[in-house]
This record gives C-alpha cells, sequence and structure tokens, in this order.
C-alpha cells in the first residue's frame, strides 16, 4: 500500500513538472441561486447536487436527490453599469467604446451558464456537470482588459462516512474527485493586440487556442460534525492537486487548494416547522490566505439564512458576502423547481475593490 | 427559547438585508468594508526591495491608493525615485513600473485620460484624424481642470514623470496595457519638452489650447519654433519616444502593438 501511494505521490509530482508555465484560475463550480442567495455560506449545510463541489461529507444524508437536469445561469458584473450595456448603438463605434469603458475598467462583465444530471444520497455523490464561465476586466481600456472564457466538464464522484462519536455528535467525512476536461482561452493582451489588427481571424484563433482540452483530477475533501439543538460544523479543504495539465492551451492551470471552515445552526421549530424551518450559517473561506496575510478576514466572511416555508415549497435566503447584501428564493413545484438570487462577491484585494455583483436563476428537474 | 431567540435573529437579518438590498442592487457596497482596509502607514514606511513586494501585492488595489494619504504617497514615491538608480536592472524596473502605477492611480484626471483613447485604437474607418483632433481626443478628460492651472501642471509633470518611469524599464514583466499608458503620457511629456525648463507656459499652452481646441496647434499648443511636424518627430522619430514603446513591445512579446498604438497616435 506505502508502495502504490509513493508511485501516485511521484507520478503526481512528475504529472505537475510537464509544462512549466502556470496560470491560476477560479476553482470549478456552478453559481446556483441557493449559494448566491446565502452569501456564499454553505459549506455547513451543503446539500443535494451542490455537495459535488461544496463539501463532500454531505453526502451522508439520508435524503435522496435525482437532479434529472439543472440549468443555472448567472449574469455578473454591475447592474448600473451592465443596463447600460442595452443602449449601445453598434452603428457607433465610439458610442459603443464609451459605453464599454467604464463597465470593462469597473467590475467587469461575465457569465457563468451550468448544466448537468446527478444522484446525491446514501453517502455516495454522482454526477457530470458543464461549467461555461467568461469574464473580462481590466485597465487601461482597451488595452490592459484581460479575461477568459473557460468550459468545463467535470464528472463527478464521491462518497462520505458517518463516525457516531457520542449520541449526539455524529461526524462524517467525505472525498470527491472531479475528473475534468478544460477548454480555455485567455483573453490578453496577445490576443487584445491580434484582434486589433484589421486582418485578425477570430475563428482561427479560437480553433488554434482552444483545440485540445487540458485535463485534471481535483480532489476535494470535507467534515461536518452534527451536534445536539440544531447546531453542526464544517470544514473542508478543496482543490487538492487541481492542476490541468496538457492541450493545446498556452499555460497549464491550477486552482490554489483552500481550506474553509463553517457553522450552522438549524434551530427546532416544532409544529411550526412546516410554516417556517429557519437555517443560520456562518462561514469562513480561505483560511489559508488569511493567515498567510494575502486576503482579509472580513472579505472572507460569509453569513446566511435559509428559511424554508409553506412545507418546503418556498424557501427564501439572505446573506452578507464579505459584507456584500444578498437576496434569493425557489419555488418547489413537484419535480419543477424555480430559483433566482442577487449578490455580489468582491473579487479585489480589499472589500471595495472591485464588487462583482451576480443575478443568477436556476430552472432544475428534480426528485427528493 | 429556543424559537424566540431564532425569531429575532431572523427577522433582524431580514430587515437589514430588506432594508440595504435596493440601494445594493444599484451600487453594492460592503457593511466590512471599513474594516478591510490596507495599512498605508506602515507600507510607506517601508524601503527598498520590502517596499516593491508590498506594492506588488497591492497591485491594481483601488481601496489601497484612495487610502494613501499625501505624505505616504510622497513617501512612497521618493523611495522608488531612488530605487530607480539603483545598480540592479530588476530593481531599477521594478521601481519604475511601481511609480507609473502609483502616478496613475493618485491622478485620476490622468487615468482617465489613459483610459480615454479607445476610438483611437479601434478608429471608425470614416473619421481621418489630424495631430490637432488626435490632441482633442487625447484631453477630452481634462476638461474639468482647463481653468485650473495648478491642477493641469501637476498633470503635465505626472504625464512626464510616467513617460521617464518607462524609459527605466528593461527587464520585467510588462503588458499591453503599459504601451497604452507610455504612449498617452509620452505625448504630454513632449509638450513639456517643447518648452524646456518652463513649466508654466506649457500649461499657460495646453490650456489655451483646451479653450480654443479648433485653432492650429501653433497658435496654441506649440512654440514658434515647433511646428507639428517636428512636435511628431519628437515622438515617433528616429530618436523619439517611440524608442521607449519599442523596447516596452520588444518586453511584452507585442511589436505588433506597438505598431498599432503608434499609428493612433499619429493619425497614419
Amino acid at each position: 500500500m506505502k508502495r502504490i501511494l509513493l508511485a501516485l505521490i511521484v507520478a503526481l509530482v512528475a504529472l505537475s513538472g510537464l509544462n512549466a508555465e502556470k496560470k491560476e484560475i477560479d476553482s470549478f463550480r456552478i453559481v446556483t441561486p441557493r449559494t448566491t442567495g446565502m452569501g456564499n455560506a454553505y459549506i455547513s449545510m451543503a446539500k443535494g447536487f451542490e455537495t459535488l463541489w461544496t463539501n463532500p461529507a454531505g453526502f451522508d444524508t439520508q435524503k435522496k436527490e435525482l437532479n434529472i437536469l439543472a440549468l443555472n445561469a448567472s449574469v455578473l458584473g454591475n447592474y448600473t453599469e451592465l443596463t447600460a450595456l442595452g443602449t449601445i448603438d453598434s452603428s457607433n463605434i465610439s458610442g459603443l467604446l464609451n459605453t464599454l469603458e467604464p463597465v470593462l475598467i469597473g467590475s467587469g462583465a461575465g457569465a457563468n451558464v451550468g448544466a448537468g444530471i446527478s444522484w446525491v444520497g446514501k453517502r455516495v455523490g454522482i454526477g457530470i456537470y458543464d461549467s461555461f464561465n467568461t469574464y473580462l476586466q481590466g485597465e487601461p481600456f482597451p488595452s490592459g482588459v484581460e479575461g477568459f472564457v473557460d468550459n468545463t466538464v467535470s464528472l463527478m464522484g464521491g462518497y462520505a462516512h458517518p463516525f457516531h462519536l457520542t449520541d449526539s455528535i455524529t461526524l462524517s467525512a467525505g472525498l470527491v474527485l472531479r475528473p475534468s476536461l478544460k477548454w480555455r482561452l485567455e483573453i490578453d493582451g496577445k490576443l487584445i493586440s491580434d484582434a486589433l489588427d484589421k486582418n485578425f481571424d477570430a475563428q482561427s484563433y479560437f480553433n488554434e487556442k482552444a483545440s485540445e482540452p487540458s485535463f485534471g483530477v481535483p480532489v476535494d475533501i470535507g467534515a461536518r460534525a452534527v451536534f445536539a439543538h440544531g447546531l453542526s460544523a464544517a470544514l473542508t479543504v478543496r482543490d487538492i492537486y487541481a492542476t490541468y495539465a496538457g492541450g493545446s492551451a498556452t499555460y497549464d492551470y491550477y486552482t490554489p487548494w483552500s481550506v474553509n471552515a463553517g457553522g450552522a445552526w438549524n434551530p427546532d421549530m416544532k409544529g411550526l416547522k412546516w410554516l417556517i424551518d429557519p437555517t443560520i450559517a456562518v462561514e469562513f473561506s480561505n483560511l489559508n490566505k488569511v493567515i498567510a496575510g494575502d486576503a482579509g478576514i472580513w472579505k472572507e466572511l460569509h453569513i446566511g439564512l435559509e428559511l424554508v416555508t409553506l412545507k418546503k415549497v418556498l424557501t427564501v435566503w439572505a446573506g452578507l458576502d464579505g459584507g456584500y447584501p444578498a437576496v434569493g428564493t425557489s419555488l418547489d413545484l413537484f419535480i419543477l423547481d424555480l430559483s433566482i438570487a442577487y449578490g455580489t462577491t468582491e473579487y479585489g484585494r480589499y472589500l471595495g475593490d472591485r464588487p462583482v455583483s451576480n443575478l443568477t436563476i436556476e430552472v432544475s428537474f428534480r426528485i427528493d | 427559547m429556543n424559537r424566540k431567540i431564532a425569531s429575532t435573529i431572523i427577522i433582524s437579518i431580514l430587515l437589514t438585508i430588506l432594508l440595504s438590498s435596493c440601494n445594493a442592487l444599484l451600487n453594492p457596497s460592503s457593511f466590512f468594508s471599513a474594516l478591510d482596509k490596507p495599512d498605508t502607514g506602515a507600507l510607506s514606511k517601508m524601503t527598498g526591495t520590502k517596499l516593491l513586494d508590498a506594492l506588488a501585492d497591492q497591485h491594481g488595489s483601488k481601496t489601497f491608493y484612495e487610502e494613501l494619504s499625501d505624505s505616504e504617497a510622497g513617501r512612497i514615491d521618493a523611495e522608488l525615485e531612488r530605487l530607480q538608480q539603483s545598480g540592479d536592472e530588476s530593481v531599477r524596473s521594478k521601481a519604475a513600473l511601481a511609480q507609473v502605477e502609483l502616478t496613475v492611480m493618485t491622478n485620476p484626471v490622468v487615468r482617465d485620460t489613459i483610459n480615454s483613447i479607445a476610438d483611437l485604437l479601434i478608429p471608425d474607418d470614416h473619421v481621418v484624424m489630424d495631430t490637432a483632433a488626435i490632441v482633442g481626443k487625447l484631453t477630452t478628460a481634462l476638461d474639468p481642470i482647463k481653468n485650473d492651472p495648478a491642477a493641469l501642471a501637476e498633470f503635465l509633470r505626472d504625464m512626464s514623470k510616467i513617460s521617464e518611469s518607462y524609459g527605466k524599464v528593461s527587464t520585467g514583466t510588462v503588458g499591453p496595457g503599459d504601451m497604452q499608458t507610455f504612449m498617452v503620457a509620452a505625448v504630454f511629456a513632449t509638450i513639456v519638452d517643447v518648452y524646456p525648463g518652463d513649466m508654466d507656459t506649457a500649461t499657460v499652452a495646453l490650456s489655451a489650447f483646451l479653450v480654443n481646441p479648433n485653432a492650429p496647434l501653433e497658435l496654441t499648443l506649440l512654440p514658434v519654433s515647433v511646428d507639428v511636424q517636428a512636435f511628431q518627430a519628437k515622438i515617433t522619430g528616429a530618436a523619439g519616444k517611440v524608442l521607449t514603446l519599442t523596447t516596452l513591445a520588444h518586453l511584452a512579446g507585442l511589436e505588433t502593438l506597438a505598431d498599432t498604438i503608434t499609428d493612433a497616435l499619429t493619425g497614419k
């Protein structure tokens, strides 16, 4: 067993050195109304298909969920700036550029679309999801604008195991692997430079840079302890060895690992539970970055509230994501779930640097 | 008891969120932003490569540059000036690039001017521009200060400083944004150059152009001894400021962008 582990470690280290030039990217994630609406405080309340990329300890549940099809779509950017884009006169280049400038040097503009199918329950979670992401921001405008177009197909599978520590404390520990194919194109200085040339052929450029996907197998581990009085605590380590190598991309890509911790309280509302079933969650994300001084604790603080009401037909979310307010709601109509949420996440070094708002909707056909 | 506590907490959170969400929709601001600020005082007292590393960590942070007091910015600027005399090529280049960012981020008019040249880089095929029209485009962001000699002088000084700083960059990571920033700064630095040692007259000339942008440049912006062709040559001629752009383009691996930017700012 030791030999196998040693061989595995050697292979991973060798693979990580295949291509010297590496670029940091965000973690695989599908933006959902539930996580957005709760200010991204989710690891201690991970449930259903979100467990596949939030906290694998959530696989240890008696509740089964089959996502026949989940479709999520989000628009990223500052709402005021983005609505100005609707007034663009495409025949007037000067007007077009004047409208784009405040958007791209401000919060930027982007989108996230996710779709997939999954099964979660009885300690196991499996699914296949496609996450399409794009985002553009930077200055000076237009030469300094940077961004990316990223499409990742991820086959996810994991397991969680319960440990009954005492009569009132149960610890669940889980692991999920996400073998993923990533097609990614950097929108950088080279592309901007080429695009400013009159002979620029966008089709050829895209074919050359994003024809072959890179491949990686990120791993998440997580634990959740459930205590008496509806209290719970969770800890996750995400993106262990999240390196995507190979393919036609200029770079190998990696997502830095992160340590996240949180807690939740789901008070027993007894006879009123059918009417109102609240859960309050608090989470600190990227604790390793906070300890290293690379991120502020307030930016990484997430507070969320989930109110399940009317026999689970209507759910309302509210939260603070680094202090930015978030709201959302969901309607459960038998197998059809409709959800919408609005929140803001800080993309910059400090709160106030670059708040990026996010309007997200979900339509899913789900049996749970 | 459990239900009472839960209800109180839930109602408090909901009320807070609801009251703030309308404003947040249009203009998101964090309740915690006052708690998440850089220690500008400590950073401004740093020296040497420690300062360069600390500034690299703050790269692009609007909050950091907004929080810097004038005296802190002055201390950092003086140390960066000193580091640009270093015998170490890497230190010299890093200090020069850091000084450019400090100058751009602490002068909103400089920043707006550099961001306002998109329609020169992506021109409308139907519009032909001469030098006066190009300078007119470059000075759009100066409108609010056109009658403020002190602000105009500071603007010209900052643009000259940016142009000079880029001249000391010979290694390191440079991007297309640096090329755009340099070339805009180079145009204004050339206005200063044509009035050697006389910033006051350069400021008056720029003010005269802003007040009367349709008059020939020789009657407003340029001294009698320098015509438009000579002015252009100081930017794009064999010994002109374009040489620095060529160095930056080489470092960035973006030689074709250098041509695009040069053409845009000379009306070719």
